[in-house]
């Protein structure tokens, strides 16, 4: 699968998605040197932004008002579209998936929201590598 | 006395003893049985006459033989036999002048029946120091006896309230559950356990845990229920409040975890990437937002100090005369920005001239900063929020006002406990106004609501007035 960055040549893009602007901004932050950034601070606006815009990996919040996290990683799973699009999720509960892991279309990337940056950079262009087809 | 053949060999065969005594109670016949009951040989006893043999007048035997001659008709009697040590059952029967003794010795059947009266008295005694209700029941489950303590409980008497006491005194919650297991129970023959209510005499319930098994005799046929119900009330209020401090540990670590991980990542990732970006302004704004982390993490790590102490009943307060004005105008400015962002109106009412209040000026402006919060957070954009001072009387009611969703009855309970949040997935940790209603305890008041749904909320805590002497 090639991704919106990859295609156009450009930085690839991240979608960021937490209802703390804080946060937000902390990621966009760190991020803004690597890649393309794109913000949301609710699920209704995230699924918006991956409707009209390519969008190469989310990094996004379980815990907002409705719809949350996971309604959002749900519907990007039935969309044909956005099926194989990489997903990193922040969550409370510690991760079912360890770090590092294959992220497949079922299973998203687990990360605690205090993860060490290094972290979460390495993550990022983990899964932005194209996967083998 | 002749007798057939055929008739002979039976009374030499069977186990009873017959003897037949003569007008003038002479022996005239003895079976092989009789002689071994009697404890004599055929020939010491042919021919003689009984009283000699065996010393009974004036005993019941006696009486009772006499009688028979006398009235013509059988009698039926049980007696000792002293020569032997035994008891005999008796039937005898006049026969021409004498009378046919038959008999045959019940003095096991006697015993047996003596030991279990006495056994029965030991396990009734017994029973009587069980600190639980004992009963037994017959077969079908009928309940037949119970010990003292079921009086002391539920002070019914056992005369006329036994049948269907357990049915009766069951909690209507836990009826159903209860008496299908013991119809289960008395179908099947087997163990039966089952916790339930059940009401004592001033119609409270308390927890019991009742137990009963089936006591069968020889041929595994139930011949009656055992059953003892104990008090497990403590037991199950404590088990309760475990439940509960399980679940608020649980909920505290998932509002730590969340919460404070929340604001260690935006102190983290932020100082990652300190000096990476490109605008001038950009290290100070950077700067604000690493001391608002640590602010919200103070404030956290406070709410959870102070949710603690409220539930151990340790939360203290120093009241003093504190002026209102100052105070609202302190509470008003950091909810100024929070306000104008989601482009609230913010309006403060309060009554001409220096009113003053006896308070905890700190805990009290927590309270007033925690309802103004909660009005900018759950209010829609462009509505108001007022926060409002009134005096009635020698008190002052201070209240926060919104145009907010309101909150429906179900909900005013549950929004006072901890960790409570408006909705899941809301914004903050549920400890706000369990701190406030605490805050508000400890100063002898409440905070009340008022509210209809699309009517907005209005939240108020009363305080008395200070009087000027209290000035220091």
């Amino acid at each position: 699968m090639l991704s919106a960055g990859m295609t156009t040549g450009l930085r690839p893009t991240l979608l960021l998605v937490d209802d703390d602007a804080d946060f937000l901004d902390s990621l966009s932050d760190l991020l803004a040197a690597d890649y393309r950034i794109l913000t949301a601070r609710d699920g209704a606006s995230a699924m918006r932004a991956l409707s009209t815009s390519p969008i190469d990996l989310v990094v996004l919040d379980i815990h907002m008002p409705d719809p949350n996290g996971w309604a959002v990683f749900s519907w990007m799973r039935r969309e044909p579209r956005l099926k194989f699009t990489p997903v990193l999720i922040f969550s409370t509960h510690p991760a079912p998936l360890e770090l590092g892991e294959q992220i497949n279309a079922e299973a998203p990337c687990w990360l605690a929201k205090d993860v060490d940056p290094a972290r979460l950079q390495a993550a990022i262009r983990k899964h932005l590598s194209p996967a083998p087809l | 006395m002749s007798t057939p053949p055929v008739l002979e060999g039976v009374l030499a065969g069977i186990r009873e003893g017959v003897v037949i005594l003569d007008a003038t109670w002479r022996y005239t016949y003895v079976n092989p049985a009789a002689t071994q009951l009697l404890g004599h040989d055929a020939d010491a006893l042919l021919g003689r006459v009984a009283w000699e043999v065996f010393p009974a007048v004036g005993t019941l035997a006696h009486a009772e033989l006499l009688r028979v001659r006398a009235e013509g008709a059988p009698r039926e009697f049980e007696a000792p036999h002293p020569p032997t040590g035994r008891v005999y059952q008796n039937r005898a029967y006049p026969a021409g002048e004498g009378v046919a003794v038959l008999f045959y010795d019940v003095t096991e059947r006697r015993e047996t029946e003596r030991r279990l009266r006495a056994s029965e008295a030991q396990f009734r005694h017994l029973a009587e120091l069980i600190p639980s209700i004992v009963w037994t029941a017959d077969p079908e489950g009928t309940i037949t006896w119970v010990n003292e303590e079921w009086h002391r409980y539920t002070g019914l008497s056992p005369r006329s309230d036994l049948a269907g006491w357990f049915e009766r005194s069951l909690h209507p919650e836990d009826r159903e559950r209860c008496l299908s297991g013991w119809s289960e129970a008395l179908r099947s023959a087997g163990a039966y356990e089952c916790e339930a209510r059940l009401r004592r005499r001033d119609a409270m319930y308390r927890w019991f845990v009742t137990r009963a098994a089936a006591s069968r005799d020889e041929e595994g046929r139930v011949v009656a229920w055992f059953g003892v119900s104990t008090d497990i009330h403590e037991q199950k209020l404590l088990e309760e409040r475990l439940r509960e401090a399980t679940r608020y540990r649980d909920q505290l670590l998932a509002v730590v975890s969340h919460d404070l991980r929340g604001q260690l990542g935006i102190v983290s990732l932020t100082a990652s990437a300190l000096g990476r970006a490109s605008g001038v302004e950009e290290p100070a704004r950077q700067k604000q937002r690493i001391l608002r982390a640590t602010a919200r993490m103070t404030a956290l790590v406070n709410d959870l100090l102070d949710s603690a102490a409220i539930e151990a009943g340790q939360l203290r307060v120093q009241p003093t005369r504190v002026a209102l004005g100052p105070l609202l105008d302190e509470v008003l400015e950091p909810a100024r920005t929070a306000a104008l962002e989601r482009r609230i109106g913010l309006e403060v009412r309060h009554a001409p001239g220096a009113l003053h209040v006896h308070c905890d000026r700190s805990r009290i402006g927590q309270v007033l900063g925690n309802l103004l919060g909660n009005a900018i957070k759950f209010s829609p954009p462009g509505s108001r929020v007022t926060l409002a001072a009134e005096p009635a009387g020698d008190r002052v009611r201070l209240s926060v006002a919104d145009q907010g969703p309101g909150i429906t009855l179900r909900e005013r309970e549950r929004i006072f406990q901890r960790f409570a949040r408006a909705s899941d997935g809301a914004v903050g940790h549920g400890l706000g106004l369990f701190i406030a209603q605490g805050i508000a305890t400890a100063h002898g008041t409440r905070v009340e609501l008022e509210s209809a749904p699309d009517r907005g909320s209005v939240f108020s805590i009363d305080l008395p007035l200070a009087r000027a002497s209290e000035a220091r």
